[in-house]
This record gives C-alpha cells, structure tokens and sequence, in this order.
C-alpha cells in the first residue's frame, strides 16, 4: 500500500478556498519537492498529512490511517510514525539540543536507555554530537534546524515531512539540510518537502510537483 | 515513567513561572481562609446551639398533697415514656431553696407557708431535643393524674431549631460560592500558564504526544497549588484562631474531619480548575 494517498481533497476555511482537486499518491522511500509560491496551499496540503486539518471534500490516508475514519486519539500515533520540520524550528528555547530530541521519545513513553541511546544517535546522525549541551540560542541556524531535524527522526520515522526547512537560513546552511535529507532518504525515509526555492533543489535526485493557487500541477521529473 | 515525567515537567512550570503559581496559590489559600473562618464561626455557633438546646428539659410542676405513693407511681410512669432520658424530683422544701438561692429569702419571708409546688424536671434523649419532640413528650406529661402544669420552652426551642438549620444553609451556601469561585481563578490562571506554554503543547502534540499526556502535568501543577494553598489557608485560620481565642474564650477550631475536608477540596478544586482551561489548546 502506498504510504501516503491524497484523492480529489478541497480545503477551504470559511469562504477562502486553500485546495482545490488535489491528488498526490506517495510511496515508501520517496523524496518529493514540493514547490510553489508562499500562500499556494503547500503548508496546508502538510497539514492535511499529519492530521491537524481535515480535508473539507476528498479523502488523505497516511500510512493506513484515513482522515474520514481515525479517531481523535489515534492522531497521536500517527504523528509518531511521521518527522515535521518547520521553517521556524519549532526548538524549545529553554532546553538542551539533547533535551530537544528527547523529548520526542519521551511522549513515547520510551525507556530512559532507549531515549539515551536513540538521541545520541540522532543527533550524530546530523552532525552535531558534539553539541548536545548547547541551547538552541547558542546555535546557529542551521544548527538549530539540524537540531529538529534529528528530533523529527529520532522516533524512527516512515515519512519526513519538511516545510520550506530552509526558508530561515543562507544558501550554504540550507544545501547542508538538503544533504542531510538525501541521507535519510537513501536510509529508506520517504520525504516531501515543500519549498519555493527552486535553486535549493536544482540537481536534486527527487520527483517535483507544483503548486499553484491550490491546485497541484503534473508531476514534473527529476532532472538527471 | 510518564507520571515522573509529568512531575518534573509541572515542578518545571512551577520554576519558570514563579508569580503564576503564586497567584494561584494565593486565591486559593485566601478563598479557603475565607471559606474556613466562615466555617469556624458556624461551627462555633452551631455547638452553642446543640449545647443550649441539650439543656432543654420539661418542668412538670405537681398538684399540692400528692401522697408520696402516687408521687412515685406518676413518677415511674413519666420515666417510662418514649423521648424521656431522666427524671428528677424536686420536693417542695427543695424548691423553696432554689428559689432562695436565685431570688433570695425576702420574698418567702413574707408567706407563712412555702407557696411553691414539688416538680419533676425530665430530661429528653438526644433525638427529642427538638421542638417537636419536646411538645410531644408534654402533651403526654399534661393529662397524668397529679399533674397540674407542664412548661418547656415552646417558643424558643422552634427558634433555635430554625437558626441552626438558617446556619447550615449559610455554609453550604458560601462552600459552593467558594467552590466556584476558586474553580474559576484556578482555571483563568493555568490558562495565562497554558499559553505561555503553548508552543510547547504544540511541539508536544506534534510529534505524538496523547491528550493526557499533554494534560498530566498541568493536572498536577494544579493539584499542587491547591494543596498548598489550602494548607496555607489552614495555616492561616490556626494563627487567627491562636491569636483571635483568647480573647473570645471557649471558642473552638475546627475539628479534624473539618480540617481535612478543606484541604481535600482545595486540592480537588486545583485539579479541576488545571483541567477546564486545557480544552481550547489541546485541539491541534
């Protein structure tokens, strides 16, 4: 079954139409950019995906689970199978990097050893072992989104869900979560990033599709 | 696991927003002081009114030359009466001396012979101590051969009766005002809480968190500060009592079933009022 299937979904908040006939199937271990200029419902269509939102027509299912049929507890374990990354970090300020990443095992209910084990791993895995101590004041930008990063993939996800992750940093921090992307994606997570930066995933090894005042255009492919 | 959790997570809270946890420590303890000093006086109150009314008895004054013989059987037959506890004879001679002792000898000085009629004094069980119970009892008393007159304190009695009721209303009454009132503050403060905390709870429900967990601590934060602030408030009320009693004399603190009470229900109060506020933000 594929992982992520969206058919025929409009979203409209009161009389403002956000999506409109979108339909987007996603499988196990892939990585699609999603692109489209800020306001084209991008952000919305992510939504739709970790179930904050409900589609207003249409159906979304991720991973098994189908917006007309999941229960307001069952959210909880969906969401714990998916990684979201937002352009802002979402870090909480007053905790450690490692207190960060932990403390998405933690709602888990994981043991200690495996919250232990599990964040040191993430965060080696992004290159930032060796500030684990470190407040998300006293990192960087990129630093700081490497940081979500490993928190997003510390549970283990089947699906990395990326909005505009590089909208706050310069170009070369930026192409380093790109990177990191390309890595946990050939470890077999499936990613969709939205960005409308086009130059960021100029090269990239990953299917395109394109939105547009709520519609979702053909699949553009990857250029080689 | 996720209780520790939970603790340290709402000791956490506690730490980063001290004037938050004050405030709701602080109308909670203030609430219950309120509440408890109410209390205090009703209870006092109440026990002066059980107390007067236990010392309701009937006075069945007697017929002038009763021989000693249906005296005794009249006697017998009163004590055997449903709602009567005890009775006590008092002869002539003895109320002669008991109306010396409160009016002095003058007044019997100037009759030759004692005007005053033997009685007997019954006291009523506990359960009779009523309006009601005691008019019940007299109007037994009433049509006994040798009796000439019945008094008890009709009027009165029914009064009490309805003072003590009008008392127990009243603290009802200000627990429930009380109640609400502290549920409302508890919820309005761990709201201004919640909403600092806010991105927290999203990141939280984010990536995976349950509602109840979300909500855990809080619950517990808010447990906390209603269990302290009812102790302070308890705390309160013994030093106002310490330095209020004397002057007043006899007057009583709270008995322990009382004491406890006010403390469970500031801390019940603390959890539910934590929870209320939650709702709104736990919808992402």
């Amino acid at each position: 079954m594929s992982l992520v299937q969206i058919y025929h979904v409009a979203k409209s908040y009161g009389a403002v139409e956000v999506l409109r006939d979108v339909n987007l199937v996603l499988e196990r271990g892939d990585f699609v950019c999603l692109t489209g200029a800020t306001g084209s419902g991008k952000s919305t269509l992510m939504k739709l995906i970790y179930m904050e939102e409900q589609p207003s027509e249409g159906l979304v299912i991720v991973d098994g689970y189908r917006t007309d049929t999941i229960r307001h507890r069952e959210i909880p374990l969906l969401r714990r199978r998916l990684g979201v990354l937002f352009q802002d970090f979402k870090l909480l300020r007053e905790r450690t990097a490692a207190e960060n990443v932990a403390f998405a095992l933690q709602v888990t209910g994981a043991s200690p050893r495996e919250i232990r084990k599990r964040t040191t791993r993430a965060l080696a895995l992004v290159g930032l072992g060796h500030k684990r101590n470190a407040y998300p004041g006293e990192l960087s930008g990129g630093e700081q989104q490497r940081v979500a990063l490993a928190r997003a993939l510390v549970g283990d996800p089947v699906l990395l869900l990326a909005d505009e992750p590089t909208g706050n940093l310069d170009q070369e921090a930026g192409a380093g979560i790109v990177e990191l992307f390309q890595r946990v994606n050939r470890m077999g997570t499936a990613i969709l990033m939205a960005t409308h930066n086009l130059g960021l995933i100029e090269g990239l090894a990953a299917h395109r599709v394109h939105m547009a005042g709520g519609v979702l255009g053909p699949p553009v492919e990857a250029r080689p | 696991m996720k209780v520790f959790y939970a603790a340290a997570e709402a000791f956490r809270s506690i730490r980063r927003v001290p004037l938050m946890s004050t405030v709701s420590v602080g109308t909670i303890s203030l609430s219950l002081l309120v509440f408890g000093l109410f209390l205090t006086v009703t209870y006092n109150a109440r026990e002066a009114l059980l107390d007067v009314r236990s010392r309701v008895d009937i006075e069945a004054f007697l017929m002038d030359g009763l021989v000693d013989e249906d005296r005794l059987r009249l006697q017998a037959d009163i004590a055997t009466l449903p709602g009567v506890s005890a009775i006590r004879y008092i002869s002539k001679e003895q109320a002669r001396t008991r109306f010396a002792e409160e009016f002095g000898d003058s007044l019997l000085a100037l009759v030759d012979t004692n005007p005053l009629p033997a009685s007997f004094v019954v006291q009523l069980t506990e359960d009779q101590r009523t309006a009601q119970g005691a008019e019940s009892v007299a109007l037994r008393i009433e049509p006994l051969a040798g009796v000439d007159e019945v008094i008890w304190g009709r009027g009165w009695i029914a009064r009490l009766d309805e003072l003590i009721l009008v008392l127990s209303a009243v603290s009802v009454l200000i627990g429930l005002v009380v109640s609400l009132a502290s549920v409302f503050v508890i919820s309005n403060t761990v709201k201004l809480t919640v909403w600092a905390r806010r991105d927290a709870i999203g990141i939280m429900k984010l990536v995976g968190a349950s509602d109840r967990y979300v909500k855990l601590p809080f619950l517990i934060e808010g447990t906390l500060q209603g269990l302290v602030g009812s102790l302070l408030a308890v705390g309160l009320l013994y030093g106002i009592y310490l330095y209020v009693a004397p002057g007043l004399g006899g007057v009583a603190f709270l008995p322990a079933p009382a004491v406890l009470a006010l403390v469970v229900m500031g801390t019940v109060l603390g959890g539910i009022g934590s929870q209320m506020s939650l709702k709104q933000f736990l919808e992402v």
